[in-house]
This record gives C-alpha cells, sequence and structure tokens, in this order.
C-alpha cells in the first residue's frame, strides 16, 4: 500500500488510471473478509460457556480503543483550531 | 477435479451471499446488517446445517482470502487523494493512534487476565484491534494461537463497526478525525471500509489509524504482557 502510495505521489502511476477499480475494491473491502470471519466455525467451542465473555472482553476493549483514540484526536484537534484562532 | 469443483462452488458462493446480502442492506440500513456480517452469518449457517467442515469450504475460500492483500494496497487511492489534508493532521492522527494501541492491548490483556483465561487465550487476544496478517504474526511471536487471534481481530472489527454509531455519538466524537482515528484504531480495515462508506476523508485517516496502529502494537505488545501479566 504504501508502495502505491509513493508511485502516485511520484506520478509514476496516474491516479486516474487506478480510480475507477481503486473505488470499486474498497467499496466491497468487506467481501475479502468473508473467508477469513467465517473462520470462527473452527472455534465455536472456544466461545461457549465462560469463553462467551471473550466476545464480550473484545467488544469492551474495543469501544474503549474506539472512544480513547477518538476523543484525544478529536480533543487535539480542537485545541489546535482554537489556538489558530 | 472434485477440489476445483468445490472451489468454484465456495467462491461463486460467497460471491452470491455477499451479493444477496448487499442487497439486504439496502433495504436494512443498520451498522449491524452490513454485507459482511450478513454474508457471514449465512455462509455459516449454510456450513453448519450441510456439516461441511471449514477447510472444505476454504479450498475456495482461500482464494479470496489471498486478495485481501491486494485490495488493501488499493486503499493508497483515497490516500494519494487526501495527502494534503493528512499531512496538516498528523500529529492529533498520531497522539490518537497511540493512544488506542495502548488501550487497546492493555484492556485486553487485563480483562482477560482477571476474567481468569490462560495465558495462551490472553496472548491470542492482545493484538486484536490490529489487521488481521500482523495481529497473527504478533500472536505467533507471543506463543499465542494465531488463528485464533484471527478471530479475535474478526469480533474487535465487526463488533466495533455494529456499535460505532452509537459509541461515537454517546462519546460525542462527530469530528470527521476522531471518528476515523477511533473506527482505524479499534476495527482496522472493516473499521476503515466502514469509515470510507461515510466520507473518504474519514477513510483515508481511518488507514493511516490502522497502519500506525498495527506498527505500534507490534512493537508494543510483548512488553505490556510482560508488564501485565
Amino acid at each position: 500500500m504504501i508502495l502505491l502510495f509513493v508511485l502516485l505521489s511520484m506520478n509514476i502511476v496516474k491516479a486516474a488510471w487506478i480510480e475507477d477499480g481503486a473505488n470499486v475494491i474498497i467499496k466491497n473491502l468487506t467481501l475479502f473478509f468473508i473467508p477469513a470471519t467465517v473462520g470462527i466455525l473452527d472455534y465455536m467451542d472456544v466461545f461457549t460457556g465462560k469463553g462467551s465473555l471473550l466476545i464480550f472482553i473484545v467488544l469492551v476493549s474495543t469501544v474503549l480503543v474506539m472512544a480513547g483514540s477518538g476523543f484525544v484526536s478529536q480533543w487535539m484537534m480542537q485545541r489546535r483550531e482554537v489556538n489558530h484562532d | 477435479m472434485i477440489n476445483v469443483l468445490i472451489g468454484m462452488a465456495a467462491i461463486g458462493g460467497t460471491l452470491l451471499m455477499y451479493l444477496a446480502a448487499v442487497k439486504v442492506h439496502q433495504h436494512v440500513d443498520f451498522t449491524f446488517t452490513l454485507p459482511v456480517i450478513i454474508a457471514t452469518f449465512m455462509i455459516v449457517v449454510v456450513l453448519l446445517t450441510f456439516h461441511i467442515p471449514y477447510d472444505t469450504y476454504m479450498i475456495g475460500g482461500e482464494w479470496i482470502n489471498k486478495l485481501l492483500g491486494p485490495a488493501v494496497v488499493a486503499l493508497a487511492y483515497p490516500l494519494y487523494q487526501q495527502r494534503t489534508i493528512l499531512k496538516e493532521l498528523i500529529l492529533p492522527v498520531f497522539s490518537g493512534t497511540m493512544v488506542g494501541a495502548v488501550v487497546g492491548v492493555s484492556t485486553g490483556i487485563l480483562l482477560a487476565k482477571w476474567a481468569g483465561f490462560d495465558d495462551l487465550i490472553i496472548y491470542s487476544l492482545s493484538p486484536k484491534s490490529v489487521t488481521t496478517p500482523v495481529a497473527m504474526a504478533v500472536a505467533d511471536s507471543t506463543g499465542g494461537i494465531t488463528p485464533l487471534a484471527a478471530v479475535f481481530v474478526m469480533i474487535a472489527g465487526i463488533g466495533g463497526v455494529m456499535v460505532s454509531t452509537i459509541i461515537l455519538r454517546f462519546f460525542k466524537i462527530n469530528h470527521y478525525l476522531g471518528r476515523g482515528v477511533g473506527m482505524g484504531c479499534a476495527s482496522h480495515a472493516i473499521g476503515t471500509a466502514a469509515a470510507m462508506e461515510h466520507n473518504q476523508l474519514e477513510g483515508s485517516i481511518s488507514t493511516v489509524a490502522m497502519v500506525v496502529s498495527a506498527v505500534v502494537v507490534s512493537i508494543i505488545t510483548p512488553g505490556l504482557i510482560v508488564l501485565w501479566l
């Protein structure tokens, strides 16, 4: 990905060339995750009984990450906007 | 020969399920009816009903899986489109991402430890906020179970996106920067795909957060495991 970014920046690869293709791929990016997500099938038993708590743990942790990182970056953004005035 | 047929059936089936799921999502637009969720659920139901083992499905499935890497490369395009703005926003994005990475790994380890799970599970759980290949590599290096790590990543990714609207609204994170960083840090590429649907700038920020997260997590996880365990 970084390579493509560099190539685009250096204009070796022109953005217009990949525009349509890239947009289609990104729009349907989640398709490519399906075989991996179906993989949960092999680990169903990990999540039975006490294991179902793991799902909850991951969700709580994920929420904290989202809130924490989002909040900190937004706060820094707002501080910066205040300072600029 | 039979493998080729199975493979094609798996690929074709997945594609059909996905397209059907997209149609459903068009009519029923909630974060928990994302095409990936519906399609995965349907495929799991089909596999379970017909007693088809995951490995058989993967004969075809692995080809779609292999395309995930190249597909992620396509994210370079929106990144390029947004490069000037991204350059300006580097500091807030980085700070938010660092916080996200530390919080993600630490809370994962601590919560699992307090709930009494074994170390192996904890090792597999810790890198869950970053993109699958990196998470699996980190789990591998700490002695965790790589496929299980991939499952946790999926839960973080899909679960994260599902609750994202509520969580972001609750914490009043409505600036595109906060949203992008939050999605990228918590739900990696799935979060990015969702953010991208919302707004290209948000999606590009998410991409940056995702990549930086992956790097940071791979560095800090072993240390945090030692610290908290």
